[in-house]
């Protein structure tokens, strides 16, 4: 029996009310999600998906800085929401977050050497205040800063990339086991960019697991692993990456990646995008598929029936009807489990 | 040879602060031509914005444009100096002859009218007569873009953000205007909604002839839509050329830098290098060419003598030294090393990792 996975999501679901009186359905921005992290070493899996889709829900509840309505997040095997003292210290250690923008993150009233210190303290990485500024000057240049050139600085006084990057200096400090990066680099430049995932690359060599949140499926293929998609709060596919971007198998997926800019200018797209597959309309029902009303192979059963998550090849999975019969074996009964490794 | 649609000559627009100017434009020239699009690629802070503002003159202060031409001929053989008409004059041809699409654009809908009375008052606005004959041609724009006409209808929180921002292209083209002029259109949209933004910009040219400057720090994205590039460094050009050929075979080590830096789905999977080193501070720019502490096959020349640009071939212009010294064998070899990709930083990490010990539990704390 193998040790239980980094982390665990079972049959997430958060929704918010909305509406006048109850006149419109809640809207159910996690949509019993269920994942599987670090099952086997570390590992960086994409989460992709368009705005609304409910990545970042995600990530705040996996931070614990929001709870969910029905399910459970497993650390180690314990559910996070039973975690106290010590062990939701731990966790918060080792559990740790960069955001989108490197700009709002920041406490405009301290020096940026305050994100590098409140962890050394909170967390007790330093025995002595010499061994703790060796330590973040060494994390600072380990992230291709030079201290002197960022410590003592606010943070208006540094540029975006700056910025962004004392939070992975921050990271190496804290060495967490498992990073959440929501959309960590779209504000940042290519070049910039490039650097930034190397480090999240390093940073799993070393044994430091990731979930990288994007919109941009051109980084996600760069950092490879495996890929989630996410669509109205719901899972649709999951599959390694390569797979998933080559060929995707569910209709959603299909209609994101033909939409990826070739950075080949002999290869440009050819027609135009469908407007139907393109524009969401009202919220989907909870008996039927969440791409039911953008789908070009929708059917009948689509509109009465919310599919489960069917095999398509090896590990990956859709949860569309048009994959039902690849593989019998596949149901939703035997997904819920945590597959035997 | 036809006129060029626009051109720009020795622009210069500085920012004008209590630390000294900050020289964001200095010295772009470029040439738009008939019906073509022209994107201008480059970082944040390399003044492709800023290049956009001074051709549509809406610098703002502490912003000043200090000097250059930009010469409006549009469809016609007389140019006008857009930098030397008189504010009045100026108004006449925004949007009628010259037309803007700002970064952020489909944030720039009023949330409280309706899309029609938005597209009605810019029309009017803009020395459009008739308000009968605005409100006839407003079904029609919405159909160029892509959208249905009851769009009209809506306001715009009932939109999507790509569909925001294509009322935003219908708009800057309800006068007809000869040139077009779009920053980012596409930044911040969802994948699908920017290939529709795409595409609505190429079906624009194609039907109603436009001669477009597309901005944006997205490769991938001139790859599908530009046929022209110019590649901006540090306020100034490194690079011009046809689109094919430069991805394919990029000229400047800046240019190469940036198309090595992409990532090609379904290409092997290998570290890409990046460009090392920052991008240098507007206030005070390296001197000689403004790339060369960043760049890898810098020589002497290179830190003492700004590089002009100079043609290579046909189409094709670059500012560095190594074409005037004939050192195009290290461009080749920069091509190679570029694309082959060594894993810099984490080697770096490596370093670093191996002499700092991780204690855990330590007594300094709270």
């Amino acid at each position: 029996m193998s040790e239980a996975p980094l982390l665990q999501v079972q049959h997430l679901t958060r929704t918010f009310a909305g509406g006048h009186r109850g006149q419109r359905l809640a809207l159910r921005a996690n949509d019993e999600i269920d994942l599987t992290l670090g099952a086997s070493g570390p590992e960086i899996v994409s989460l992709v998906g368009e705005s609304g889709s409910g990545k970042s829900t995600l990530a705040r509840i996996l931070l614990g800085l929001d709870r969910p309505s029905v399910g459970r997040v497993l650390y180690h095997g314990v559910d996070v929401a039973k975690l106290r003292g010590r062990a939701w210290w731990q966790y918060r250690r080792e559990v740790q977050a960069v955001f989108q923008d490197p700009y709002g993150i920041y406490n405009p009233f301290y020096r940026v050497d305050r994100v590098l210190d409140r962890p050394v303290r909170h967390f007790r990485l330093a025995a002595s205040r010499r061994e703790a500024d060796e330590k973040i000057d060494g994390a600072l240049r380990a992230v291709d800063l030079r201290p002197q050139d960022v410590l003592g600085r606010f943070p208006h006084q540094l540029s975006g990339g700056e910025r962004q990057r004392i939070m992975l200096a921050r990271l190496y400090l804290i060495r967490p086991r498992l990073i959440i990066a929501d959309e960590p680099v779209s504000m940042i430049d290519a070049a910039l960019r490039t650097m930034f995932l190397n480090i999240l690359l390093d940073f799993r060599d070393q044994g430091i697991s990731c979930l990288f949140i994007t919109h941009n499926l051109q980084t996600a293929y760069y950092l490879g692993g495996r890929c989630l998609v996410l669509y109205r709060g719901r899972m649709v596919e999951s599959g390694s990456i390569d797979e998933v971007l080559q060929e995707p198998a569910h209709p959603y997926t299909r209609v994101l990646v033909s939409s990826i800019p070739s950075p080949d200018p002999t290869q440009r797209w050819s027609g135009e995008l469908p407007e139907a597959a393109v524009e969401s309309g009202s919220p989907p029902g909870p008996n039927e598929c969440a791409f039911a009303q953008r789908c070009p192979h929708v059917m009948e059963r689509c509109r009465s029936e919310r599919p489960s998550h069917h095999r398509v090849s090896g590990d990956r999975e859709a949860a569309c009807l048009l994959f039902e019969d690849v593989v019998p074996a596949a149901k939703a009964t035997d997904l819920d489990r945590p597959k035997p490794t | 040879m036809a006129a060029p649609a626009l051109v720009v000559h020795g622009l210069k627009v500085y920012y004008h602060t209590s630390r000294g100017p900050f020289r964001v434009v200095d010295g772009v020239q470029l040439e738009l031509e008939q019906d073509e699009i022209l994107g201008i690629a480059g970082e944040s802070g390399c003044g492709k914005s800023t290049v956009v503002e001074g051709i549509l003159r809406l610098v703002a202060p502490p912003g000043r444009i200090e000097a250059g031409r930009v010469l409006l001929y549009g469809n016609r053989a007389e140019a006008v100096d857009v930098l030397s008409l008189a504010e009045e004059a100026m108004r006449r041809i925004r949007w009628t002859r010259l037309a803007y699409v700002p970064q952020g654009s489909m944030n720039s809908l009023n949330p409280v009218l309706r899309v029609r009375e938005q597209m009605l008052d810019a029309m009017l606005d803009h020395g459009a007569r008739s308000r009968s004959e605005c409100l006839d041609r407003i079904p029609i724009l919405l159909r160029a873009v892509g959208l249905t006409p009851s769009t009209a209808e809506m306001h715009p929180h009932q939109l999507s953000g790509g569909m925001r921002q294509r009322v935003v292209i219908a708009n800057s083209i309800s006068l007809n205007p000869e040139v077009v002029v779009a920053d980012e259109p596409t930044t911040g949209l969802d994948v699908h909604a920017q290939r529709q933004v795409l595409e609505t910009l190429l079906r624009v040219r194609r039907e109603h002839r436009v001669a477009m400057i597309f901005v944006s720090h997205d490769l991938a994205v001139h790859a599908q839509l530009v046929d022209r590039l110019v590649v901006m460094y540090a306020g100034q050009v490194m690079e011009i050329g046809p689109v094919v050929p430069m991805f394919r075979d990029p000229r400047h080590p800046y240019s190469l830098g940036l198309v090595a830096s992409m990532v090609r789905i379904g290409g092997p999977r290998r570290r890409l290098f990046g460009i090392p080193g920052l991008a240098p501070s507007p206030l005070e720019w390296p001197g000689g060419c403004r790339f060369h502490p960043r760049c890898p096959y810098a020589f002497d020349r290179c830190r003492e003598v700004v590089p002009v640009l100079q043609p290579l071939e046909p189409g094709r212009w670059a500012a560095c030294h190594l074409y005037a010294e004939g050192l195009t064998d290290r461009l080749a070899q920069a091509r190679r090393e570029m694309l082959a990709g060594p894993a810099a930083t984490g080697a770096r990490l490596q370093e670093v990792h191996a002499v700092d010990q991780h204690a855990a539990g330590g007594e300094y704390g709270e």
